[in-house]
């Protein structure tokens, strides 16, 4: 169970890739970091996550990643508004696909972008998160889901 | 029948009323018609009376005027006494009734005349036609004698006739105009008659016209109104209702739920037999049907049968869109329907229990859970404390490497390769410490993991998704050790206050090799004993400690997987039932540790491990053949080889010896290997000479 | 009142619906531990009732039924079972018997079982 929702989000980061004309994008393998040392680059798009299941879903990439791929997307300026904006469009496709997987028994957020990691507030403590590493080009992004409750077993 | 008779006495009442009254009418008619024809008769006779007052006077004049110049007489006086016979006959007719002669010579009866006036009449004409009718017979009496003079009594005749014809005409008259006025009245009874029996029977047709109509209309309305009624119930109820006869054959209405539970569309008029086999599965639909078969033979008994009904509750494949089947639970319930004691449909009723059964099995799957907790709180209650911390500390370390291997990228296809191979080993690794500490939980969870990583390795294309399984795995193994060592924490707080001070040293922490062995041969159905020296003489540091005990966990799997033999095979080759597994540890005189593990078993089966090299296709056939044993017996050091054709617990997965040369070698040691077929196998590794510093205290 | 055979391998089953039935409308005129047993029985006992356990040693339940039918269709057989092969059990019925009662059993089942069985016959 806690694997297909996992699944879940990762299908949502591929589907969103899939739409950019660079379709050469790898999940790497999995794995775990501890809560209180969260994982991070330059810009994150945060989705929480209430109901069935407490937690947040992140997708956070380095600038250079972004600017390539704003380029890549035919977009010229590569603004930090526009990297903020392509950052919440990946959250947005990751949380939509997610609506549309689980169904009404999770509420999901709309994203929210910022820079840098999460605040640790936001994760819940004492649990580790799932880096699910992202590839395209030369570049690594990941995705961090990090869900209590359901999420991860225990 | 008497319901459905009663249902139709009211119409059947009014029809017959309207067959009563048009045969009433028609008999009246027919009977007036007749009366009227008599009538008509009547009126005919009594105008010919007229015509006959009136030839006579004509007669009797002829007959003078003949006599007056010499004519033929003949033919007047014929006349003559015809119409008077022929008027006597009819007055008399009239008057009492009797026959008379009609218009074409016909015998007529007439009924004597009843109404008042025309017997007036009649009566006067008989007063007054006596006379006349004497006279007149006078003269033809007169007649029939040659020599006799009429003259006088014509002239009598005459002389009467001219008197009182007039009067008798119109007797005749009033008698015919009576006559026709009784015809008239009678006809307009009769038409009068015609027109009520025509109304009521046109009164009493729209009636049942009406009240026919009436009740076809209510009938319809109740019909609609009830076919109204099953179709909400069969809209609205929840469960799949459906009627289904002795061929199988699903009836034409059923309840909208059905579709949506046997996720399909078509079902009236399809055999249920088919469906469920696309449901169930062959074997599964014969016995239903045959159970079906048994509901519609007569001679079974309903009530004693439900608990053979085979859908009661059944796990079924359910189609969904493309081409993807979701599994469901569903209940079939099966009625009898009979109808004025014949049987013929079963009433079926389909409940989606999926739910239920979900939490049933949630319900045994929590149980099963604590009873998990419980063995694990059991489990680690027989270890001993210090080993088990050493254990945990292990087990975060193990984790670590796991998750760092996870964590390195790899790009490539060999990446990701080399990357399994690693997991396997630190997994296998682990799996053997858990084993030996009797900690179940987690062997458990290690040769999960294990056979996933094993799984992995027989991919073809592995792409970094595949590893999210071996991710999740991980993060519970981590819950679990957590958990454990929360338990260890307050057990240890226990522990205190019972236990007398220093942990009793060495012994304790080697012991889990004993309980090894004996699992493992338990396991293999073997038996083994297992004796070892210099395990507890040499203190080691806790590294060293590790290695020699991770060393010796291989090598008693290893040789009581693939060399003890069973009790029976070693009767047959003369050796004692219980094999014997040897460990022995010295210290050499440069400090170097010497571990010598010898088992008395099958030794290495040589050809068993070359068909084994050839089976697995990696090397040249010819290459293998020309191998001597030497060669032969490194191969199981090779990664992901074994002799053992199934895989289990203990051997089988190609890991094990591969893991012992790989942690040989990181230590710099060395390892020699010898073995007598059928006889013994020895290991004998030698480690460099421990740091002096961690030595423990 | 209804001759009745209990067929079983179990004494303590044969025990128990010996001890339901001891009332007026039955009386028990035989037990057999097994098919063989139960046909070769049969003609000195001539039962109207049976009840019939499904596994056995000697000869299985089925084959008894199978027998018992062709000697007297008429003759009424409850199969007291377990519920493990229900397939076994609709065999059972197949082959003749009319009735199927799960083991483990209450005294009440069993005399409901059994009066369900026979009420449209006349004893």
């Amino acid at each position: 169970m806690a694997e297909q929702r996992l699944q879940v989000f990762i299908e949502g980061v591929m589907h969103y890739f899939r739409h950019t004309s660079d379709k050469d994008v790898k999940v790497g393998t999995p794995y775990l970091v501890e809560n209180d040392a969260p994982l991070s680059f330059d810009v994150t798009g945060i989705i929480g996550i209430t109901g069935a299941c407490q937690g947040c879903v992140y997708f956070t990439a380095p600038r250079i990643m972004l600017r390539h791929l704003l380029l890549s997307l035919g977009e010229p300026d590569t603004s930090a508004d526009n990297m903020f904006d392509l950052v919440g469009e990946v959250a947005n496709t990751i949380s939509g696909n997610a609506r549309r997987e689980f169904g009404k028994d999770f509420m999901i957020s709309v994203p929210l972008v910022l820079e840098g990691a999460p605040e640790q507030v936001r994760l819940p403590k004492g649990v580790r998160s799932f880096v699910i590493p992202v590839y395209w080009k030369a570049y690594s992004a990941a995705m961090v889901i990090c869900l209590a409750g359901g999420g991860q077993a225990g | 029948m008497g319901h459905s008779m009663g249902k139709y006495r009211g119409i059947l009442a009014s029809i017959a009323l309207f067959l009563l009254l048009d045969a009433s009418v028609l008999m009246l008619n027919f009977f007036m018609s007749y009366q009227i024809a008599d009538d008509a008769v009547g009126v005919n006779l009594a105008g010919r009376q007229r015509m006959l007052s009136q030839r006579m006077v004509k007669s009797l004049f002829e007959l003078e005027h003949n006599l007056d110049v010499g004519a033929a007489i003949d033919a007047p006086r014929t006349e003559l006494a015809q119409t008077v016979t022929l008027f006597d006959q009819t007055l008399t007719a009239f008057s009492q009734g009797g026959a008379s002669t009609g218009a074409s010579d016909e015998e007529v009866i007439l009924q004597a005349v009843n109404a008042e006036a025309a017997q007036v009449a009649l009566d006067e004409a008989l007063i007054v036609w006596h006379p006349y009718r004497v006279r007149i017979e006078a003269v033809l009496a007169g007649l029939e004698r040659e020599t006799f003079d009429v003259r006088p009594a014509l002239a009598t005749a005459i002389a009467y006739a001219r008197e009182n014809n007039v009067a008798l005409l119109t007797l005749m008259n009033d008698l015919t105009v009576e006559l026709e006025q009784v015809a008239a009245s009678k006809a307009t009874r009769l038409r009068l008659i015609q027109t009520i029996g025509i109304s009521l029977a046109l009164i009493n047709f729209l009636i049942i016209l009406f009240h026919f109509l009436r009740q076809l209309r209510d009938s319809d309305r109740k019909i609609e109104a009830a076919r109204q009624e099953t179709t909400e119930i069969l809209d609205t109820v929840q469960e799949g209702l459906f009627l289904l006869d002795r061929d199988l054959v699903i009836g034409n209405q059923h309840s909208k739920h059905l579709a949506e539970i046997l996720g399909r569309t078509e079902l009236a008029g399809q055999r249920f037999d088919a469906i469920l086999t696309s449901l169930i599965g062959e074997a599964d639909q014969d016995t239903a049907t045959k159970f079906i078969g048994l509901l519609f033979e007569g001679r079974i008994k309903e009530k004693l049968v439900g608990d053979l009904n085979p859908l009661s509750e059944i796990r079924v494949f359910l189609p969904r869109e493309k081409g993807v089947t979701e599994s469901r639970y569903l209940s079939f319930n099966f009625s009898r329907v009979k109808v004025e004691g014949d049987l013929h449909h079963l009433l079926v009723t389909v409940r989606d229990i999926t739910d239920r059964i979900r939490l049933a099995q949630e319900l045994e799957a929590s149980k099963a859970r604590g009873e998990e907790q419980l063995g694990m709180l059991t489990g680690i209650l027989h270890v001993n404390p210090a080993l088990l911390e050493s254990f945990i500390t292990g087990t975060f370390e193990t984790f670590n490497n796991v998750n760092q291997l996870l964590e390195q990228p790899a790009k490539d296809t060999r990446g990701l390769r080399a990357k399994i191979d690693n997991l396997f080993i630190e997994v296998h690794r682990f799996k053997g410490e858990a084993a030996a500490l009797n900690l179940e939980i987690f062997e458990r969870e290690a040769q999960a993991f294990e056979q996933e990583v094993a799984g992995l390795r027989q991919q073809d294309n592995l792409v970094g998704n595949d590893f999210l399984k071996l991710t999740v795995r991980l993060d519970r193994l981590i819950g679990y050790t957590h958990s454990i060592q929360q338990l260890a924490g307050k057990l240890a707080t226990f522990g205190k206050v019972a236990s007398h001070g220093s942990v009793p040293a060495l012994p304790e922490s080697w012991r889990h090799l004993e309980d090894l062995a004996r699992k493992v041969a338990s396991r293999q159905g073997k038996e083994v004993m297992l004796v070892t020296s210099g395990l507890i003489e040499h203190e080691l540091p806790d590294d060293s400690r590790r290695l020699v005990s991770d060393l010796c966990i291989q090598f008693i799997r290893n040789a009581i997987a693939h060399g003890i033999e069973t009790p029976d095979a070693r009767l047959e080759s003369q050796k004692s039932e219980k094999g014997r597994i040897d460990i022995r540890l010295v210290r050499l005189s440069d400090g170097k540790l010497e571990l010598t593990v010898t088992d008395d078993g099958q030794g290495f089966d040589l050809d068993a491990i070359r068909e084994r090299a050839l089976a697995s296709e990696r090397w040249h056939p010819q290459e293998v053949e020309g191998w001597d044993s030497k060669r032969l017996t490194s191969l199981i050091f090779e990664p992901g080889f074994s002799t053992k054709i199934e895989a289990d617990e203990d051997a089988g997965q190609g890991v094990g010896m591969d893991v012992v040369m790989r942690q040989v070698q990181s230590s710099r040691g060395r390892i020699r290997l010898s073995s007598r077929r059928g006889r013994y196998c020895r290991f004998e590794v030698t480690l460099p000479a421990p740091v002096a510093s961690r030595v423990a205290a | 009142m209804f001759r009745l055979m209990v067929v079983d391998d179990s004494n303590i089953i044969r025990r128990k619906i010996q001890r339901c039935t001891a009332g007026e409308q039955f009386e028990l005129v035989g037990t057999a531990a097994n098919g063989a047993e139960a046909l070769a029985r049969y003609d000195e006992w001539l039962p109207d009732v049976v009840t019939m356990d499904l596994t056995m040693p000697e000869m299985d339940g089925i084959q008894c039924i199978e027998k018992l039918i062709e000697r007297d269709p008429d003759l009424r057989i409850l199969v007291v079972s377990a519920l493990s092969d229900k397939a076994t059990g609709i065999d059972a019925l197949q082959k003749g018997a009319q009735g199927f009662l799960c083991k483990p059993f209450s005294e009440e089942q069993l005399a409901e079982a059994l009066t369900e069985l026979t009420e449209d016959v006349y004893g």
